[in-house]
């Protein structure tokens, strides 16, 4: 670590003297951040070993140095010093590298990325997909789950990777508009020279895309991911993946409202060969849509249809963001007459917990979610065996006065899990958010949010029927009280009835065993938030708050027969300074 | 130019859409019982061997036998009272017999079923509540000697090295159990690390401060015994050397019939435990007896510990925390020799001439404490160790 300070501040020295001759500049983020918590109920009974009580917490600091000798070239480099709530020099503290890039451009044309980059493609090829609805989630949640996000480098739907990256553009004068060429080439895995299994993985790929006119543009998706033989003691375990998509969008004009015409199709080619069997399987998909966009109103809707089958694979675009059943940092098991059992994440983990629940990795297999979160698209829009039609409309701008929209979704399975039929699926979302202070003409704002999400999933054919049911539900409102002082309000509740069944995939990402888990729900949490958010400036607020989860599992029953029930009371305590 | 284009994106859709798919289940079939599932023959749920012996050629072949009024998804899940370990069969069926449950002492996961353990075989079924047992006593232990395929190193010598020099570096105090050296250096024959001579085995495991760890997971991998080397670099025997160098044993010669010569084909296997203590080395030396006198030959100290054969090798600092298996492939080890010692042979990888593995404590820092406990060694010819296969 001495190394590393070391190594820094003569960083800092040198460029601070060279600063005359070039560019140089800071920016970084500031964070402290302090949760109590307490865990009640009918858990951890009798039990003077596992906790109840936790404090927690830390200070860090990011520090961004960005240096640019030239308008053509920049190195940027972020060191994080972080401290543990109650530790000192030596006994808490920290300091790494977060990232490291440079990035520049060559004869005025091609942009070069190196080191710690965020790549996006398209929803079918490259794209994290969030998690959840989130889209009008109150600002009380909304600001924990930021600070997820960042620690997590989740930028919208990018992944972060650490690679080289080229992109250029081509301008002509007639026939077409422009064409974009990206490239680029990433390791996603480094190899375990120990455990036989992990060679070095490379992920590559590019697009090409055409702007044609205003009214027409179309694109070339590519992606690979390959493992590197010869870089793991174990000769035989290779992952080849390719996907190839092409994506198009058509838009004409009739008076005041935009008509779209849009899709994309594609397949993906894939062959893992591990020691002593090898896999390879291919498949395809496609999506369509028409919308229409009337300006004046801000008002869209939308129409597609969808088919992605069961064996499409694409991990760049099907990883998912979150481990339902990774280890909880806060209360990460309890008690339950006597045994200790793993406490199930929940609505208040999901929001607030940057550490083992979340995945910052492309992974080859498609792992295993939780139905009540998310059944319906778990894997994103190219979550595979799916077809079917999704329509919404969304009107109004949250910048002004409102803005609602809504989404539903009609699946189902393409190929049956097993012989007796396949799932259905009904997804219905939506959501508002309101500023009431400009409707009112209030100095002082008052903004409400809403959203809720239901989902029913169905297979009827006897004996193995499915009957699932959730719904999401998130109000919230923030209220400027003084001029710089808010406050925040925010509940959430959960609810899932009914009874699902999960396969479980081997290492080819095939159902090959029977179900590893049978889902009888009967599960109710709720989360109560209240607190005050006190602004310094526009990138500087310091928060308390209070977080009440309630959660009641009626599958699990105690010796006597009660449903699992615990409580989490948590304050939080967060100062946050982005430069 | 437009109509072209449409006329392209048409024909993908069109091409996508045409294209024919299997539309077969993507996987296999399960079923929860029904309301009226029972057990036939008064809820019989019995194995077929109540003591079996894995540890003969052809091992005893165990079976749970019984028979369902209907077909059902079922699971038998074994699990070993002292070890810990598991083994699981999953159905679909109407009848547990040889057709889809035969145990020969394979287990899942780190922990090996043990000699003389009771099994308790739990019968679930899929969405259901309901459980059958049955209990079973182990005879012997599997035997993961297969021809051919797995060589264990069941037998283990006295170490090469001399036991003063095998203390060099060793313990902080001999009469303080918390820095002692517990590996064999004396006596004879030991069997598969857990035949304990002189008590320098130790059954259970202790913390880098010498603590006792109770955990599950602090028990050995395979038998009641594992190996524990610990002890603090330079500051003991009078000298303060601070080489990195805490200690070492070398097992066995001899023993290693049945291995490959293809390097590329043979495989070191090892379950190593850290404490994730950031500062223990585990290096394994492999000598080669190139002039096939039947001994591999070290350098005497007169000779400056020049190597007279070959002896390959392979390190890795041991920073993690519980039991992992560390497998390594003959032809990624590297020459052994330090500088001190010269290396002498042919300098060939020649794993069928292996007649000594020797394990070797270091620490990370000079002076500084270490330790690693360390469990059922095997070469294994065309893969990793599997103990599942």
């Amino acid at each position: 670590m001495n190394k590393i300070i070391l190594s820094f501040a003569a960083l800092i020295i040198i460029l601070s003297k060279s600063a005359s001759a070039q560019v140089l500049y800071f920016n970084g983020l500031g964070r402290a951040l302090v949760t109590n918590d307490d865990l009640q109920g009918n858990v951890n009974y009798n039990d003077s070993k596992t906790t109840r009580k936790a404090t927690g917490g830390y200070s860090l600091f990011d520090l961004g140095v960005n240096v640019q000798p030239s308008e053509y070239l920049r190195a940027a480099a972020t060191i994080r010093a972080r401290n543990a709530f109650g530790g000192f020099y030596g006994d808490g503290s920290v300091i790494t590298f977060r990232q490291i890039k440079l990035d520049g451009i060559i004869s005025k044309k091609v942009k070069y990325e190196i080191g710690d980059i965020d790549l996006q493609l398209s929803p079918y090829t490259l794209f994290n997909s969030y998690d959840g609805y989130y889209d009008h989630e109150a600002e009380i949640f909304a600001q924990r789950r930021k600070i997820v996000y960042y620690e997590n480098f989740n930028n919208g739907n990018k992944w972060r990777l650490q690679g080289a990256n080229v992109s250029a553009t081509l301008v002509f004068d007639k026939g077409i508009e422009k064409i974009g060429i990206q490239a680029f080439v990433t390791r996603i895995a480094r190899a375990n020279y120990f455990n036989n299994i992990i060679p070095d993985r490379l992920q590559y790929g590019g697009r090409v895309d055409v702007l044609q006119s205003k009214n027409f543009q179309a694109g070339l998706n590519y992606i690979a991911l390959t493992d590197l033989a010869g870089t793991s003691p174990s000769p035989a375990v290779v992952l080849n993946n390719q996907v190839m998509t092409g994506d198009f969008k058509f838009n004409f004009d009739v008076s005041n409202v935009t008509f779209s015409i849009y899709g994309e199709g594609g397949g993906s080619n894939y062959k893992y060969t591990a020691a002593d069997s090898s896999r390879s399987k291919q498949d395809y998909f496609y999506d369509a849509g028409v919308s229409a966009s009337y300006k004046p109103a801000k008002l869209k809707v939308y129409a597609s249809y969808r088919n992605v089958g069961a064996d499409f694979n694409s991990p760049g675009a099907q990883t998912r963001r979150v481990f339902d059943y990774g280890t909880n940092a806060l209360f990460p098991t309890y008690t339950l007459d006597g045994t200790s059992t793993t406490r199930t994440n929940s609505l208040l983990d999901r929001y607030s917990d940057d550490g083992k629940v979340r995945n910052t990795t492309i992974m080859d297999t498609l792992v295993q979610y939780n139905p009540m979160y998310n059944n319906i698209t778990p894997y994103g829009l190219a979550t595979p065996n799916r077809q079917g039609v999704t329509v919404g409309a969304s009107v109004g701008d949250d910048e002004k006065i409102w803005k609602a929209d809504v989404v539903m979704n009609l699946l189902s399975e393409l190929r049956p899990e097993i012989n007796n039929g396949s799932r259905n699926y009904m997804g219905l979302k939506g959501g508002f958010k309101v500023n009431l202070h400009k409707i009112w003409n209030f100095e002082k704002a008052i903004v409400l949010t809403g959203g809720a999400n239901y989902e029913h999933t169905t297979r009827t054919l006897a004996p193995n029927k499915i009957d699932l049911s959730s719904t999401t539900i998130d109000a919230g409102a923030v209220i400027e009280v003084l001029k710089t002082l808010d406050v925040l309000v925010g509940y959430k509740i959960l609810q899932a009835y009914g009874n699902e069944f999960y396969s479980k995939r081997d290492v080819f990402n095939v159902v090959v065993t029977n179900p590893v888990s049978v889902f009888n729900y009967k599960y109710t949490q709720s989360v109560i938030a209240t607190g005050l958010r006190l602004r310094h400036s526009k990138n500087a607020f310091t928060t308390v708050q209070y977080h009440a989860l309630n959660v009641t599992d009626a599958q699990n029953l105690t010796l006597d027969k009660k449903p699992t029930h615990y409580i989490i009371n948590q304050v939080f305590i967060n100062y946050t300074l982005v430069f | 130019m437009k109509d072209y284009y449409k006329l392209l994106v048409l024909l993908c859709i069109v091409a996508l859409a045409s294209c024919k798919r299997v539309n077969d289940p993507i996987g296999p079939e399960y079923k929860i019982p029904s309301s009226s599932f029972e057990l036939f023959n008064n809820s019989y749920f019995k194995a077929t061997i109540l003591e079996p012996n894995f540890s003969i050629d052809p091992s005893d072949q165990e079976t749970f036998e019984a028979e369902f009024s209907e077909e059902v998804t079922w699971k038998i899940t074994l699990k070993g009272l002292k070890s810990g370990a598991v083994k699981t069969y999953n159905g679909f069926s109407k009848k547990l017999d040889a057709s889809n449950n035969i145990w020969t002492g394979k287990h899942e996961g780190l922990y090996f079923f043990r000699t003389g353990e009771k099994v308790v075989a739990s019968l679930t079924f899929l969405g259901s509540d309901l459980l059958y047992t049955d209990t079973i006593n182990i005879k012997y232990a599997r035997n993961w000697n297969i021809p051919g395929k797995i060589v264990t190193l069941v037998t283990l010598e006295k170490g090469t090295y001399s036991p003063e020099y095998q203390f060099y570096d060793g313990p902080v105090d001999k009469s303080n159990n918390d820095y002692k050296q517990t590996f064999p250096f004396q006596g004879s024959v030991y069997s598969d690390m857990q035949t304990a001579k002189n008590n320098q085995i130790e059954s259970v495991l202790r913390d880098i401060n010498g603590d006792t760890i109770t955990t599950e997971i602090a028990g050995s991998i395979e038998g009641d015994k594992l190996y524990r080397m610990a002890g603090q670099d330079g500051i003991y025997g009078g000298e303060d050397n601070s080489d990195y160098f805490i200690g070492g044993t070398g097992l066995a010669k001899g023993v290693y019939a049945g291995m490959s010569s293809d390097p590329s084909d043979v495989y070191f296997n090892i379950y190593v435990y850290g404490t994730g203590d950031l500062n223990s080395k585990l290096v394994v030396n492999f000598g080669e007896d190139d002039n096939l006198n039947g001994t591999f030959e070290e350098g005497k100290k007169a000779e400056n510990y020049a190597i007279k054969e070959d002896e390959f090798t392979f390190g890795i600092p041991v920073t993690w925390i519980g039991w992992k298996l560390v497998s390594v492939k003959y032809s990624d080890l590297t020459l052994s020799g330090d500088g001190a010692k010269a290396v002498n042979g042919n300098k060939k990888l020649e794993p069928h001439k292996v007649k000594k593995v020797g394990f070797v404590l270091l620490s990370l820092a000079k002076g500084g404490k270490a330790s690693v406990r360390f469990d059922f060694a095997t070469f294994t010819m065309g893969k990793p160790f599997n103990p599942n296969e």
